[in-house]
């Protein structure tokens, strides 16, 4: 993947980096003729190549010629290109395949973001509401304080540990330290979330290269085996869904994804999950079954969630301080398991990593991709 | 033409469909509705009750000053009133009565729906505020013609009833809509204070205007309903389990039209 960040390179530019390192990483060498098909995830934000992004992307990879498709479910867009591209695989109609993700979302001037961003949300009937993604998760963080007890220094503790992990990630969009200090004091953006529970607007983009069973012995002795994956869908509005304080697309999905690999929540050694605010992050570490339902927020301000604790959560800094590039973040989850898995994540690799989660939603919950990776198959 | 069939009862027993903005503007267009269906109407006498602060007296007596005497067919431009208006009373949304009269009879325009399916039908596409910045969406938008097929939910505040469950939005897989008011009375599940600039564009210029707003999810008797709440709500506080009513407000303007729907008011 690229360094996500502010970054003055093209699209085109910035998804040509990333594949070329997918390709690096190969250990054997690959060529990219190899290559049967690509599947890119993206929300094309601005509408910049809005229509055939896939064609587009290839070319950039170098890869003239190999069908491709852009995949899009907003902010779980390339969760899904790498479940449609490991279906293609599994179905035995494709051998190699290039999963990656793209956006450039900060040359765009601030009102256009904002509607790009938006369009992913239930217009007709909750945008027209008042709200935007910061609204729709502070519904959900109210909900959680109220019937939990969630408070607000448990959500800084979810921003203190991603920025911490993220000051040891060189790809991240923020290398800092935030002190909880800072977080707390930072203005609302829609309250119960203030700035520091929110995530940024990220350029970057990230690939992988998938390969079936037959054929990766030919490219390297020490792959990462996806083990399963699970998707689900939901309600794309907040207040349709029987409950404020679940995503059930995450439940769904999760059960599909641990129940192929034959693994369970207390198996997993470290999740990257997807918390573009940081009360995402703790519903998820609910969902996915890391802690009981409302202890999500004691669990990380316990340290529970740490690198080396009982679960790396977002060992990479997550979406908040590693950055999110909405249609590469599925993607770049996927990468950071693959060096964690690896033992190839530096000075923030989760020791004895054995099994590994990736969790990416798009929008407030409406879409959700679950995959379960391991050291072996 | 969109049609809608929320209205206002008056004292009269007259029905007064009505188009509102935050109260004061909203009993503005209901008189000004009324005049304009009666060609011989004349009005001759605007009594504002009690409750309205002087300054928002002032406002209100120098929108309707050119219909005294007759409808002169003139829009009235209104964004500036509200803003008065709110400031006026506080940063709460100004609420109150007015009694518009002539030719021997008059009534009292209660700036509320009354949920009539008999009502008159009031041509909302003619609401246009050609001054109202152009503002580029952010991600409110609803094209002309779909808000306009939900006007029935959006406006008379309805949702679907299948046996004992209201639904709102109304489902879109409803052949058969079994249409039925929503419940006058609800509670909050969760609430949000959006900050100035956190909103989508659309609503900017109210925000500008009011400040910070506050959206919530209200359950109405088992139909969850997303909405603003009105203006002033930060200043008087809101929690969850507090009680709320739906009202009708116009919420937005997009492309110079006005966009009405449901807000939310402790009761």
């Amino acid at each position: 993947m690229t360094r996500f960040g502010t970054r003055e390179e093209s699209a085109r530019e910035l998804f040509a980096e990333a594949a070329r390192e997918a390709f690096e990483s190969v250990d054997k060498g690959i060529d990219a003729s190899r290559v049967d098909e690509a599947w890119i995830g993206s929300l094309a934000m601005g509408g910049y190549q809005l229509g055939n992004l896939g064609p587009f992307a290839v070319q950039a990879a170098g890869l003239d010629g190999v069908p491709a498709r852009r995949v899009e479910n907003a902010c779980a867009s390339s969760g899904y290109a790498l479940r449609d591209a490991w279906l293609a695989i599994k179905s035995g109609t494709v051998d190699v395949a290039l999963v990656g993700g793209l956006e450039k979302m900060n040359d765009l001037e601030r009102a256009h973001q904002r509607y790009w961003l938006g369009v992913s949300g239930d217009t007709e009937w909750e945008r027209t509401a008042g709200l935007t993604f910061p609204g729709t998760y502070a519904l959900m963080a109210r909900r959680h304080m109220h019937e939990y007890g969630t408070t607000e220094d448990h959500l800084a503790s979810v921003a203190e540990k991603n920025h911490a992990n993220g000051a040891k990630n060189p790809k991240a969009q923020f290398q800092k330290v935030v002190t909880r200090q800072k977080i707390r004091q930072s203005p609302y953006v829609c309250s119960p979330l203030r700035l520091f529970d929110c995530c940024s607007t990220t350029d970057g983009a990230s690939a992988l290269v998938l390969a079936g069973d037959d054929v990766v012995p030919k490219l390297t002795d020490a792959p990462v085996w996806i083990r399963g994956s699970g998707a689900a869908s939901d309600a794309l509005a907040v207040y349709e869904r029987a409950s404020m304080t679940r995503l059930e697309a995450t439940i769904d999905a999760s059960r599909m994804a641990y129940k192929q690999a034959g693994v369970d929540a207390s198996m997993i050694d470290l999740a990257e999950v997807h918390d573009c605010f940081t009360i995402a992050e703790l519903l998820a570490i609910e969902d996915l079954g890391f802690a009981r339902k409302g202890e999500g927020g004691p669990f990380v301000d316990d340290g529970r969630a740490g690198v080396g604790a009982e679960i790396a959560v977002n060992a990479s800094g997550g979406l908040k301080a590693k950055g999110h590039p909405l249609g590469a973040t599925g993607a770049a989850q996927a990468y950071e398991v693959f060096l964690q898995l690896r033992g190839q994540a530096g000075s923030r690799q989760v020791p004895g990593a054995e099994v590994a989660l990736t969790h990416n939603v798009g929008g407030s919950g409406a879409s959700c991709a679950v995959h379960v990776y391991g050291r072996s198959p | 033409m969109l049609t809608v069939k929320a209205s206002a009862r008056t004292s009269a027993g007259r029905r007064v469909a009505f188009l509102d903005e935050d109260s004061v503007t909203l009993a503005v267009d209901a008189a000004w509705e009324w005049f304009r269906r009666d060609p011989n109407a004349r009005m001759a006498k605007l009594v504002l009750g009690d409750e309205w602060e002087q300054s928002e007296r002032k406002t209100i007596e120098a929108a309707l000053a050119p219909w005294l005497g007759g409808p002169t067919g003139q829009e009235v431009k209104l964004e500036s009133t509200l803003v008065r208006a709110w400031e006026s009373n506080g940063g709460r949304e100004a609420y109150g009565r007015i009694t518009v009269g002539g030719h021997g009879r008059s009534d009292v325009v209660e700036p509320e729906p009354s949920l009539a399916l008999d009502a008159p039908t009031v041509d909302l596409c003619k609401k246009w505020e050609t001054e109202w910045p152009r503002l580029r969406t952010m991600g409110a938008h609803v094209p002309a013609g779909t808000w306009d097929r939900s006007a029935q939910a959006r406006l008379g505040l309805f949702g679907v009833r299948r046996g004992s469950t209201l639904t709102f939005p109304p489902p879109v897989d409803s052949t058969r809509k079994q249409w039925a008011p929503l419940p006058r009375r609800g509670t909050i599940d969760s609430f949000t204070v959006v900050s100035k600039g956190a909103g989508p564009s659309e609503y900017h210029p109210w925000s500008e205007a009011v400040g910070d707003y506050v959206v919530a999810v209200a359950n109405l008797e088992g139909a969850r309903v997303a909405a603003p709440m009105v203006a002033g709500t930060v200043v008087t506080g809101v929690a969850i389990d507090a009680v709320v009513e739906p009202v009708l407000r116009r919420l937005y303007a997009e492309a110079g039209r006005w966009r009405y729907g449901i807000k939310l008011r402790q009761v």
